[in-house]
Protein backbone atom coordinates (compact mmCIF):
# COMPACT_ATOMS: atom_id res chain seq x y z
CA UNK A 1 0.00 0.00 0.00
CA UNK A 2 1.10 3.17 -1.03
CA UNK A 3 2.04 5.70 2.20
CA UNK A 4 -0.49 8.42 0.82
CA UNK A 5 -3.10 5.73 0.92
CA UNK A 6 -3.12 4.46 4.55
CA UNK A 7 -5.81 5.41 6.53
CA UNK A 8 -4.54 7.50 9.95
CA UNK A 9 -3.71 5.21 12.47
CA UNK A 10 -5.21 5.25 15.62
CA UNK A 11 -3.44 6.06 18.85
CA UNK A 12 -3.75 2.60 20.05
CA UNK A 13 -1.50 0.98 17.36
CA UNK A 14 1.41 2.91 18.85
CA UNK A 15 0.88 2.39 22.43
CA UNK A 16 3.78 0.10 22.45
CA UNK A 17 6.14 2.65 21.15
CA UNK A 18 4.94 5.71 22.90
CA UNK A 19 4.95 3.12 26.32
CA UNK A 20 8.61 2.99 25.27
CA UNK A 21 9.28 6.28 24.65
CA UNK A 22 7.86 7.19 28.49
CA UNK A 23 9.56 4.63 29.78
CA UNK A 24 13.48 5.81 28.68
CA UNK A 25 12.48 8.68 30.18
CA UNK A 26 11.17 7.74 33.55
CA UNK A 27 13.82 5.54 33.18
CA UNK A 28 16.39 8.36 32.22
CA UNK A 29 15.13 10.41 35.38
CA UNK A 30 15.99 7.33 37.67
CA UNK A 31 19.26 6.69 36.75
CA UNK A 32 20.14 10.79 37.30
CA UNK A 33 18.44 10.38 40.89
CA UNK A 34 20.80 7.00 41.53
CA UNK A 35 23.71 9.22 40.03
CA UNK A 36 23.25 11.57 42.71
CA UNK A 37 22.44 9.36 45.40
CA UNK A 38 25.74 7.29 45.13
CA UNK A 39 28.00 9.77 44.46
CA UNK A 40 26.68 13.09 45.51
CA UNK B 1 46.91 23.32 16.02
CA UNK B 2 49.22 21.22 13.99
CA UNK B 3 49.12 19.91 10.52
CA UNK B 4 47.93 16.63 11.69
CA UNK B 5 44.99 18.26 12.77
CA UNK B 6 44.32 20.52 10.06
CA UNK B 7 44.39 17.11 7.49
CA UNK B 8 42.03 15.23 10.56
CA UNK B 9 39.97 18.41 9.97
CA UNK B 10 39.86 19.15 6.15
CA UNK B 11 39.90 15.03 5.44
CA UNK B 12 36.44 14.78 7.47
CA UNK B 13 34.80 17.97 6.17
CA UNK B 14 36.26 17.15 2.77
CA UNK B 15 34.63 13.65 2.84
CA UNK B 16 31.53 14.29 4.26
CA UNK B 17 30.96 17.48 1.96
CA UNK B 18 31.69 15.66 -1.23
CA UNK B 19 30.19 12.26 -0.41
CA UNK B 20 27.10 14.03 0.54
CA UNK B 21 27.46 15.86 -3.16
CA UNK B 22 28.09 13.30 -5.24
CA UNK B 23 25.54 11.04 -4.01
CA UNK B 24 22.53 13.36 -4.09
CA UNK B 25 23.83 15.21 -7.78
CA UNK B 26 20.36 14.05 -9.64
CA UNK B 27 17.53 16.28 -8.37
CA UNK B 28 14.70 16.46 -10.90
CA UNK B 29 11.48 17.37 -9.62
CA UNK B 30 10.49 19.33 -6.28
CA UNK B 31 9.09 16.21 -4.79
CA UNK B 32 12.74 14.91 -4.81
CA UNK B 33 14.30 18.04 -3.91
CA UNK B 34 12.16 18.70 -1.17
CA UNK B 35 10.83 15.39 0.01
CA UNK B 36 13.87 13.03 -1.00
CA UNK B 37 11.58 11.15 -3.51
CA UNK B 38 9.74 10.37 0.17
CA UNK B 39 12.02 7.53 0.71
CA UNK B 40 14.19 7.89 4.19
CA UNK B 41 13.78 4.80 6.60
CA UNK B 42 13.46 5.79 9.93
CA UNK B 43 16.69 5.59 11.43
CA UNK B 44 17.90 8.34 8.60
CA UNK B 45 14.74 10.35 9.81
CA UNK B 46 16.08 10.24 13.63
CA UNK B 47 19.44 11.02 12.84
CA UNK B 48 18.62 13.89 10.78
CA UNK B 49 16.19 15.57 13.19
CA UNK B 50 18.87 14.88 16.19
CA UNK B 51 21.57 16.53 13.51
CA UNK B 52 19.72 19.20 12.71
CA UNK B 53 18.79 20.38 16.35
CA UNK B 54 22.50 20.07 17.49
CA UNK B 55 24.52 23.05 16.52
CA UNK B 56 27.86 23.89 17.27
CA UNK B 57 26.91 26.14 20.54
CA UNK B 58 25.65 22.73 21.33
CA UNK B 59 29.51 21.18 22.03
CA UNK B 60 30.93 24.40 22.83
CA UNK B 61 28.54 25.97 25.50
CA UNK B 62 26.90 22.73 27.23
CA UNK B 63 30.34 21.05 28.72
CA UNK B 64 30.93 24.67 29.77
CA UNK B 65 28.15 24.99 31.37
CA UNK B 66 28.29 21.87 33.44
CA UNK B 67 31.60 22.71 33.97
CA UNK B 68 29.57 25.90 35.86
CA UNK B 69 26.50 24.08 37.59
CA UNK B 70 26.85 20.08 36.31
CA UNK B 71 24.27 18.04 35.58
CA UNK B 72 21.08 20.98 35.91
CA UNK B 73 20.52 21.70 32.35
CA UNK B 74 19.67 18.22 30.97
CA UNK B 75 15.89 19.05 32.95
CA UNK B 76 14.89 21.34 30.30
CA UNK B 77 14.62 17.80 27.64
CA UNK B 78 12.45 16.01 29.99
CA UNK B 79 9.17 17.43 27.86
CA UNK B 80 10.71 16.50 24.42
CA UNK B 81 9.78 12.60 24.75
CA UNK B 82 6.25 13.83 25.79
CA UNK B 83 6.57 15.83 22.94
CA UNK B 84 7.73 13.59 20.18
CA UNK B 85 4.92 11.48 21.09
CA UNK B 86 1.73 14.34 20.72
CA UNK B 87 3.65 15.20 17.34
CA UNK B 88 3.77 11.71 16.35
CA UNK B 89 -0.29 11.61 17.04
CA UNK B 90 -1.52 14.56 16.03
CA UNK B 91 1.05 16.37 13.26
CA UNK B 92 2.21 13.63 11.32
CA UNK B 93 -0.96 12.20 10.16
CA UNK B 94 -1.76 15.27 8.91
CA UNK B 95 0.74 15.99 7.25
CA UNK B 96 0.74 13.02 5.41
CA UNK B 97 -2.94 12.86 4.71
CA UNK B 98 -2.59 16.54 2.85
CA UNK B 99 0.45 15.45 1.38
CA UNK B 100 2.31 18.44 2.36
CA UNK B 101 5.68 19.87 1.09
CA UNK B 102 5.94 22.08 4.17
CA UNK B 103 3.93 22.72 7.26
CA UNK B 104 2.49 25.78 6.79
CA UNK B 105 0.02 24.42 3.68
CA UNK B 106 -1.55 22.40 6.55
CA UNK B 107 -2.80 25.83 7.88
CA UNK B 108 -4.13 27.00 4.18
CA UNK B 109 -5.98 23.29 4.04
CA UNK B 110 -7.36 23.89 7.42
CA UNK B 111 -8.01 27.58 7.31
CA UNK B 112 -7.11 29.91 4.60
CA UNK B 113 -4.42 31.24 2.47
CA UNK B 114 -3.81 34.68 4.91
CA UNK B 115 -3.11 32.39 7.82
CA UNK B 116 -0.52 29.97 5.83
CA UNK B 117 0.97 33.37 4.89
CA UNK B 118 1.15 34.85 8.38
CA UNK B 119 2.55 31.67 9.79
CA UNK B 120 5.11 31.02 7.09
CA UNK B 121 6.68 34.82 7.16
CA UNK B 122 7.06 34.49 10.89
CA UNK B 123 8.70 31.42 10.70
CA UNK B 124 11.16 32.90 7.47
CA UNK B 125 11.82 35.63 9.79
CA UNK B 126 12.82 34.25 13.11
CA UNK B 127 14.64 31.37 11.30
CA UNK B 128 16.51 33.22 8.26
CA UNK B 129 17.97 35.47 11.18
CA UNK B 130 19.00 32.43 13.01
CA UNK B 131 20.20 30.76 10.00
CA UNK B 132 23.25 33.78 10.28
CA UNK B 133 23.33 33.44 14.02
CA UNK B 134 24.00 29.38 13.53
CA UNK B 135 27.49 30.36 11.27
CA UNK B 136 28.11 32.93 13.35
CA UNK B 137 27.96 31.98 16.75
CA UNK B 138 30.57 29.09 16.89
CA UNK B 139 32.86 31.17 14.03
CA UNK B 140 33.46 34.01 16.73
CA UNK B 141 34.31 31.20 19.55
CA UNK B 142 36.79 29.32 16.85
CA UNK B 143 38.26 32.83 15.83
CA UNK B 144 38.88 34.40 19.28
CA UNK B 145 41.02 30.72 20.34
CA UNK B 146 42.38 29.62 17.28
CA UNK B 147 43.36 33.18 16.02
CA UNK B 148 41.37 32.88 12.60
CA UNK B 149 40.07 35.09 10.45
CA UNK B 150 36.10 35.75 10.95
CA UNK B 151 34.88 36.93 7.75
CA UNK B 152 37.00 33.90 6.23
CA UNK B 153 35.91 31.27 8.64
CA UNK B 154 32.09 32.63 8.18
CA UNK B 155 32.43 32.21 4.34
CA UNK B 156 34.20 28.77 4.61
CA UNK B 157 31.40 27.31 6.91
CA UNK B 158 28.68 28.84 4.80
CA UNK B 159 30.48 27.93 1.17
CA UNK B 160 30.64 24.07 2.40
CA UNK B 161 26.89 24.10 3.48
CA UNK B 162 25.96 25.73 0.01
CA UNK B 163 27.60 23.64 -2.17
CA UNK B 164 25.90 20.10 -0.88
CA UNK B 165 22.44 21.89 0.18
CA UNK B 166 22.03 23.77 -2.62
CA UNK B 167 22.85 21.01 -5.07
CA UNK B 168 21.24 17.80 -3.57
CA UNK B 169 18.44 19.12 -1.92
CA UNK B 170 16.78 17.61 1.09
CA UNK B 171 18.21 14.30 0.53
CA UNK B 172 22.23 15.98 0.94
CA UNK B 173 20.80 16.91 4.35
CA UNK B 174 20.07 14.17 5.65
CA UNK B 175 23.22 11.53 3.84
CA UNK B 176 25.06 14.51 5.40
CA UNK B 177 24.00 14.58 8.50
CA UNK B 178 24.46 10.65 8.89
CA UNK B 179 28.27 11.17 8.81
CA UNK B 180 28.26 14.41 10.94
CA UNK B 181 26.52 12.60 13.53
CA UNK B 182 28.92 9.99 13.61
CA UNK B 183 31.50 12.47 13.91
CA UNK B 184 29.74 14.86 16.31
CA UNK B 185 28.74 10.99 18.76
CA UNK B 186 32.50 9.63 18.18
CA UNK B 187 34.36 13.08 18.89
CA UNK B 188 32.47 13.25 22.29
CA UNK B 189 33.40 9.65 23.35
CA UNK B 190 37.03 10.46 22.39
CA UNK B 191 36.68 13.40 24.52
CA UNK B 192 35.33 11.92 27.62
CA UNK B 193 38.00 8.60 26.99
CA UNK B 194 41.01 11.17 26.89
CA UNK B 195 40.26 13.19 29.70
CA UNK B 196 39.56 10.02 31.62
CA UNK B 197 43.23 8.69 30.66
CA UNK B 198 44.33 12.79 31.34
CA UNK B 199 43.41 12.29 34.98
CA UNK B 200 46.45 11.08 37.99
CA UNK B 201 46.95 7.54 38.59
CA UNK B 202 44.09 6.46 40.95
CA UNK B 203 41.32 8.78 39.20
CA UNK B 204 39.46 6.14 37.40
CA UNK B 205 35.94 6.81 36.23
CA UNK B 206 33.91 6.11 39.87
CA UNK B 207 36.60 8.28 41.78
CA UNK B 208 36.05 11.47 39.02
CA UNK B 209 31.62 10.55 39.83
CA UNK B 210 32.58 11.19 43.67
CA UNK B 211 34.48 14.42 43.13
CA UNK B 212 32.20 15.80 40.92
CA UNK B 213 29.52 14.53 43.35
CA UNK B 214 31.01 16.54 46.14
CA UNK B 215 30.60 19.37 44.49
CA UNK B 216 27.05 18.71 43.89
CA UNK B 217 27.86 18.70 39.75
CA UNK B 218 25.33 15.72 39.36
CA UNK B 219 22.30 17.47 40.97
CA UNK B 220 20.02 16.99 38.00
CA UNK B 221 17.23 17.10 39.48
CA UNK B 222 15.56 20.03 41.15
CA UNK B 223 12.20 19.62 42.72
CA UNK B 224 11.34 23.12 43.73
CA UNK B 225 8.56 25.32 42.18
CA UNK B 226 10.32 27.85 41.71
CA UNK B 227 8.75 30.22 37.69
CA UNK B 228 12.24 32.51 38.16
CA UNK B 229 14.48 29.56 38.54
CA UNK B 230 15.21 28.77 34.87
CA UNK B 231 16.15 25.02 34.84
CA UNK B 232 13.89 23.12 37.51
CA UNK B 233 12.07 19.46 36.21
CA UNK B 234 8.49 21.65 35.97
CA UNK B 235 9.92 23.98 33.67
CA UNK B 236 11.80 21.23 31.83
CA UNK B 237 8.50 19.39 31.68
CA UNK B 238 5.82 21.84 30.69
CA UNK B 239 8.01 24.59 29.32
CA UNK B 240 10.19 22.24 27.27
CA UNK B 241 7.15 20.45 26.40
CA UNK B 242 5.60 23.02 24.42
CA UNK B 243 9.39 24.37 23.27
CA UNK B 244 10.00 21.30 21.79
CA UNK B 245 6.45 21.07 20.23
CA UNK B 246 6.68 24.17 18.37
CA UNK B 247 10.52 23.13 17.26
CA UNK B 248 9.17 19.63 15.92
CA UNK B 249 5.59 19.99 15.34
CA UNK B 250 5.38 23.33 13.31
CA UNK B 251 9.48 24.51 12.52
CA UNK B 252 10.24 23.39 8.83
CA UNK B 253 13.83 23.00 9.52
CA UNK B 254 12.06 19.75 11.47
CA UNK B 255 9.15 19.13 9.62
CA UNK B 256 11.31 18.99 6.40
CA UNK B 257 13.34 16.18 8.02
CA UNK B 258 10.29 13.60 8.88
CA UNK B 259 8.04 14.37 5.87
CA UNK B 260 10.86 12.80 3.49
CA UNK B 261 9.88 9.72 5.33
CA UNK B 262 9.20 6.19 3.32
CA UNK B 263 6.19 5.88 5.08
CA UNK B 264 3.97 7.71 7.95
CA UNK B 265 5.38 4.77 10.22
CA UNK B 266 9.17 5.78 9.47
CA UNK B 267 8.68 9.46 10.33
CA UNK B 268 7.07 8.61 13.33
CA UNK B 269 9.94 6.08 14.39
CA UNK B 270 11.86 8.86 13.46
CA UNK B 271 10.60 11.16 15.99
CA UNK B 272 10.43 8.71 18.58
CA UNK B 273 14.33 7.81 17.70
CA UNK B 274 15.04 11.08 18.89
CA UNK B 275 12.82 10.85 22.31
CA UNK B 276 14.63 7.95 23.30
CA UNK B 277 18.09 9.21 22.70
CA UNK B 278 17.97 13.05 23.00
CA UNK B 279 18.23 12.68 26.81
CA UNK B 280 20.95 10.16 26.85
CA UNK B 281 23.13 12.41 24.15
CA UNK B 282 22.60 15.04 26.25
CA UNK B 283 23.89 13.97 29.28
CA UNK B 284 26.80 12.37 27.46
CA UNK B 285 28.01 15.76 26.58
CA UNK B 286 27.46 16.98 30.20
CA UNK B 287 29.28 14.59 31.56
CA UNK B 288 32.07 15.79 28.93
CA UNK B 289 31.94 18.86 30.44
CA UNK B 290 31.60 17.44 34.08
CA UNK B 291 34.82 15.11 33.45
CA UNK B 292 36.77 18.93 32.42
CA UNK B 293 36.15 20.13 35.88
CA UNK B 294 37.52 17.19 37.92
CA UNK B 295 40.44 17.12 35.82
CA UNK B 296 40.63 21.02 36.65
CA UNK B 297 40.78 19.81 40.24
CA UNK B 298 44.00 18.00 39.93
CA UNK B 299 45.63 20.34 37.41
CA UNK B 300 45.70 23.45 38.26
CA UNK B 301 42.98 25.02 36.66
CA UNK B 302 42.65 28.70 35.23
CA UNK B 303 40.71 31.55 37.38
CA UNK B 304 39.92 32.82 33.97
CA UNK B 305 39.26 30.99 30.50
CA UNK B 306 38.18 33.78 27.87
CA UNK B 307 41.48 34.21 26.10
CA UNK B 308 40.73 37.50 24.47
CA UNK B 309 42.08 39.60 27.32
CA UNK B 310 46.02 40.25 27.56
CA UNK B 311 46.60 38.40 30.83
CA UNK B 312 50.10 40.47 31.70
CA UNK B 313 47.71 43.27 31.49
CA UNK B 314 45.85 41.93 33.91
CA UNK B 315 47.96 40.77 36.10
CA UNK B 316 49.29 44.12 36.58
CA UNK B 317 46.63 45.35 38.21
CA UNK B 318 47.15 44.31 42.07
CA UNK B 319 43.49 43.52 42.55
CA UNK B 320 43.28 40.84 39.84
CA UNK B 321 47.17 39.85 41.12
CA UNK B 322 45.60 39.47 44.52
CA UNK B 323 42.56 37.19 43.60
CA UNK B 324 44.84 35.07 40.83
CA UNK B 325 47.68 34.54 44.47
CA UNK B 326 44.71 33.61 46.56
CA UNK B 327 42.94 31.58 43.53
CA UNK B 328 46.26 29.53 43.10
CA UNK B 329 46.57 28.50 47.06
CA UNK B 330 43.34 27.32 47.44
CA UNK B 331 43.38 25.08 43.45
CA UNK B 332 46.39 23.16 45.93
CA UNK B 333 44.43 22.66 48.53
CA UNK B 334 41.24 21.52 46.64
CA UNK B 335 43.43 19.47 45.13
CA UNK B 336 44.61 17.74 48.31
CA UNK B 337 41.31 17.45 49.65
CA UNK B 338 40.14 15.81 46.85
CA UNK B 339 42.79 13.04 46.86
CA UNK B 340 41.41 12.67 50.79
CA UNK B 341 38.08 12.34 49.44
CA UNK B 342 38.72 9.37 47.25
CA UNK B 343 40.67 7.74 49.62
CA UNK B 344 38.86 4.57 50.71
CA UNK B 345 39.80 5.52 54.33
CA UNK B 346 38.55 9.08 53.99
CA UNK B 347 37.90 10.76 57.21
CA UNK B 348 34.27 11.81 57.92
CA UNK B 349 35.01 15.61 57.57
CA UNK B 350 37.00 15.00 54.36
CA UNK B 351 33.46 15.46 52.25
CA UNK B 352 32.59 19.11 53.79
CA UNK B 353 36.65 19.91 53.53
CA UNK B 354 36.69 19.53 49.70
CA UNK B 355 32.91 21.54 49.61
CA UNK B 356 34.34 24.75 51.40
CA UNK B 357 37.23 24.75 48.93
CA UNK B 358 35.66 24.36 45.99
CA UNK B 359 33.29 27.13 47.21
CA UNK B 360 35.40 29.64 48.14
CA UNK B 361 37.01 29.01 44.35
CA UNK B 362 33.84 28.87 42.96
CA UNK B 363 33.44 32.57 44.40
CA UNK B 364 36.83 33.72 43.74
CA UNK B 365 35.91 33.04 40.46
CA UNK B 366 33.36 34.91 40.04
CA UNK B 367 34.73 38.03 41.77
CA UNK B 368 37.39 37.69 38.81
CA UNK B 369 34.77 37.95 36.22
CA UNK B 370 32.96 40.86 37.97
CA UNK B 371 35.86 42.76 38.19
CA UNK B 372 36.99 41.89 34.47
CA UNK B 373 33.79 42.92 33.31
CA UNK B 374 33.76 46.33 35.65
CA UNK B 375 36.83 46.89 33.31
CA UNK B 376 36.15 46.18 29.84
CA UNK B 377 31.96 45.67 29.96
CA UNK B 378 29.30 43.01 31.02
CA UNK B 379 30.58 40.56 27.14
CA UNK B 380 33.05 39.25 29.74
CA UNK B 381 31.57 38.43 32.60
CA UNK B 382 30.71 35.40 31.59
CA UNK B 383 33.82 32.71 30.50
CA UNK B 384 31.71 29.15 30.43
CA UNK B 385 31.80 29.01 26.44
CA UNK B 386 35.37 28.92 26.32
CA UNK B 387 36.08 26.52 28.75
CA UNK B 388 35.99 23.65 26.72
CA UNK B 389 37.46 24.45 23.73
CA UNK B 390 40.96 26.02 25.34
CA UNK B 391 40.53 22.61 27.59
CA UNK B 392 40.94 20.79 24.20
CA UNK B 393 43.83 23.00 22.44
CA UNK B 394 45.95 22.61 25.71
CA UNK B 395 45.42 19.15 26.51
CA UNK B 396 44.56 17.17 23.60
CA UNK B 397 46.99 15.15 21.57
CA UNK B 398 48.02 16.17 17.96
CA UNK B 399 45.46 15.01 15.40
CA UNK B 400 42.52 14.56 18.06
CA UNK B 401 42.51 18.57 18.37
CA UNK B 402 41.51 18.08 14.71
CA UNK B 403 38.82 15.81 15.17
CA UNK B 404 36.93 17.47 18.01
CA UNK B 405 37.30 20.84 15.69
CA UNK B 406 35.35 18.97 12.90
CA UNK B 407 32.77 18.20 15.87
CA UNK B 408 32.05 21.29 16.03
CA UNK B 409 31.96 22.65 12.53
CA UNK B 410 30.41 19.25 11.36
CA UNK B 411 27.14 20.22 13.86
CA UNK B 412 26.81 23.83 12.55
CA UNK B 413 26.74 22.70 8.93
CA UNK B 414 24.14 20.12 10.08
CA UNK B 415 22.05 22.42 11.20
CA UNK B 416 22.95 25.27 8.70
CA UNK B 417 22.10 23.01 6.08
CA UNK B 418 18.78 21.80 7.57
CA UNK B 419 17.64 25.69 8.19
CA UNK B 420 18.57 26.80 4.23
CA UNK B 421 16.63 23.82 3.12
CA UNK B 422 13.58 24.73 5.36
CA UNK B 423 13.76 28.53 4.39
CA UNK B 424 13.75 27.65 0.56
CA UNK B 425 10.98 25.44 0.59
CA UNK B 426 9.12 27.90 2.73
CA UNK B 427 9.93 30.91 0.47
CA UNK B 428 9.13 28.83 -2.94
CA UNK B 429 5.97 26.28 -2.01
CA UNK B 430 4.75 28.61 0.19
CA UNK B 431 4.91 32.34 -1.68
CA UNK B 432 6.41 31.96 -4.81
CA UNK B 433 4.78 29.07 -6.13
CA UNK B 434 1.72 29.03 -4.30
CA UNK B 435 1.01 33.10 -5.53
CA UNK B 436 1.93 32.32 -9.01
CA UNK B 437 -0.33 32.43 -11.49
CA UNK B 438 1.14 30.13 -14.44
CA UNK B 439 2.62 26.94 -13.00
CA UNK B 440 6.04 26.20 -13.66
CA UNK B 441 7.76 23.13 -15.44
CA UNK B 442 9.55 20.18 -12.94
CA UNK B 443 12.97 21.10 -14.13
CA UNK B 444 12.59 25.64 -14.22
CA UNK B 445 10.50 24.75 -10.28
CA UNK B 446 14.02 22.61 -9.24
CA UNK B 447 16.34 25.36 -10.84
CA UNK B 448 13.96 27.87 -8.95
CA UNK B 449 14.42 26.05 -5.63
CA UNK B 450 18.28 25.68 -6.25
CA UNK B 451 18.46 29.35 -6.86
CA UNK B 452 16.62 30.50 -3.62
CA UNK B 453 19.03 27.72 -1.80
CA UNK B 454 21.50 29.41 -2.78
CA UNK B 455 20.04 32.97 -2.03
CA UNK B 456 19.26 31.86 1.66
CA UNK B 457 22.86 30.55 1.99
CA UNK B 458 23.74 34.08 0.82
CA UNK B 459 21.94 36.25 2.83
CA UNK B 460 22.95 33.78 6.19
CA UNK B 461 26.74 34.64 5.42
CA UNK B 462 26.31 38.09 4.73
CA UNK B 463 23.69 38.10 7.91
CA UNK B 464 26.82 36.39 10.25
CA UNK B 465 29.65 38.65 8.21
CA UNK B 466 27.55 41.94 10.04
CA UNK B 467 26.66 39.88 13.22
CA UNK B 468 29.72 41.18 15.29
CA UNK B 469 28.64 44.72 14.53
CA UNK B 470 25.69 45.16 16.29
CA UNK B 471 25.75 44.81 20.66
CA UNK B 472 23.89 41.71 21.74
CA UNK B 473 22.38 40.96 18.54
CA UNK B 474 22.21 36.62 19.03
CA UNK B 475 20.27 37.95 22.31
CA UNK B 476 17.87 39.86 20.68
CA UNK B 477 17.17 36.97 17.34
CA UNK B 478 16.90 34.22 20.45
CA UNK B 479 14.43 36.38 22.06
CA UNK B 480 12.70 36.89 18.87
CA UNK B 481 12.46 33.36 17.93
CA UNK B 482 10.78 32.82 21.84
CA UNK B 483 7.96 35.70 20.80
CA UNK B 484 7.24 34.04 17.83
CA UNK B 485 7.24 29.91 18.75
CA UNK B 486 3.99 30.20 20.84
CA UNK B 487 1.65 31.83 18.78
CA UNK B 488 2.77 29.51 15.71
CA UNK B 489 2.29 26.64 17.49
CA UNK B 490 -1.09 28.11 19.01
CA UNK B 491 -2.25 28.74 15.26
CA UNK B 492 -1.89 24.94 14.74
CA UNK B 493 -3.33 23.73 17.70
CA UNK B 494 -6.43 25.10 17.44
CA UNK B 495 -7.01 23.74 13.79
CA UNK B 496 -5.96 20.28 15.28
CA UNK B 497 -8.32 20.61 18.36
CA UNK B 498 -11.55 23.02 17.42
CA UNK B 499 -13.12 22.29 13.82
CA UNK B 500 -15.47 25.63 14.41
CA UNK B 501 -12.71 27.60 13.73
CA UNK B 502 -12.65 29.75 11.48
CA UNK B 503 -9.26 31.54 8.98
CA UNK B 504 -10.42 35.02 10.18
CA UNK B 505 -10.64 34.09 13.48
CA UNK B 506 -7.34 32.61 13.81
CA UNK B 507 -5.86 34.91 11.66
CA UNK B 508 -6.88 37.86 14.35
CA UNK B 509 -6.31 35.95 17.30
CA UNK B 510 -2.62 35.41 16.23
CA UNK B 511 -2.13 38.79 15.58
CA UNK B 512 -3.88 39.71 19.11
CA UNK B 513 -1.50 36.99 20.87
CA UNK B 514 1.86 38.51 19.54
CA UNK B 515 0.89 41.65 20.76
CA UNK B 516 0.06 40.54 24.38
CA UNK B 517 3.36 38.31 24.17
CA UNK B 518 5.39 40.72 23.17
CA UNK B 519 3.81 43.49 25.90
CA UNK B 520 4.50 40.43 28.35
CA UNK B 521 8.22 40.71 27.25
CA UNK B 522 8.41 44.62 27.88
CA UNK B 523 6.68 44.20 31.06
CA UNK B 524 7.68 41.45 33.02
CA UNK B 525 10.63 39.37 33.70
CA UNK B 526 8.80 35.92 32.85
CA UNK B 527 11.29 33.03 31.82
CA UNK B 528 10.90 32.94 28.13
CA UNK B 529 10.11 29.01 28.25
CA UNK B 530 6.74 29.74 29.61
CA UNK B 531 5.59 31.76 26.51
CA UNK B 532 5.12 29.02 24.33
CA UNK B 533 2.62 27.81 26.55
CA UNK B 534 1.27 31.09 27.59
CA UNK B 535 0.81 31.73 23.75
CA UNK B 536 -1.22 28.63 23.42
CA UNK B 537 -3.51 29.89 26.01
CA UNK B 538 -4.38 32.67 24.49
CA UNK B 539 -4.72 31.74 21.16
CA UNK B 540 -7.29 28.66 22.28
CA UNK B 541 -9.08 31.93 24.78
CA UNK B 542 -9.13 34.32 21.89
CA UNK B 543 -10.57 32.13 19.19
CA UNK B 544 -12.93 30.83 21.46
CA UNK B 545 -14.32 34.24 22.02
CA UNK B 546 -14.11 35.25 18.33
CA UNK B 547 -15.99 32.42 17.89
CA UNK B 548 -18.61 33.20 20.56
CA UNK B 549 -18.73 36.48 19.51
CA UNK B 550 -19.83 35.34 15.83
CA UNK B 551 -22.48 32.84 16.75
CA UNK B 552 -24.24 35.37 18.69
CA UNK B 553 -23.60 38.05 15.61
CA UNK B 554 -25.36 35.19 13.83
CA UNK B 555 -28.32 34.63 15.63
Amino acid sequence: MEPEEQPVPVFGTWRGWYLLVVGMLLLDVLLLLGLEALFG
Amino acid sequence: MSGWDWLVLAATLGFIVGYGTWKTRRQRSLESYFRGDSSQKWWTIGISVMATQASAITFISTPGQAYESGLGFIQFYFGLPLAMIFVSVFFIPLYYKYKVYTAYEYIERRFDLKSRLLVSLLFLMQRGLQAGITIYAPAIILCTILGWNLYVTIVAIGLLVIVYTVSGGTRAVSQTQLFQMAVMIGGMLVAIGITLSLLPDGVGFAQALTVAGASAKLQAIDWRIDFNERYTIWSGLLGGFFLSLSYFGTDQSQVGRYLGGKSLTDSRLGLLFNGLFKIPMQVMILLAGILVYVFFVFTPAPIYFNPTLDRSALQARSEMAQLEADYAVRVAARREAAFALIDPTAPPLAHETYRQHDRALAALRQHYRQAVAAEYGSTYATDSDYIFLSYILEWFPVGLIGLLLAVILSASMSSTAGELNALSSATVVDFLLRLRRQPLSESRQVRLSKGITLLWGLVAIGFACTASLVDNLIQAINIMGSLFYGTILGVFLVGISWPRITGSQVFWSAVASEAVIIGLYLTTDLGFLWYNAIACGLMFGATGLLSLLSRKGNR
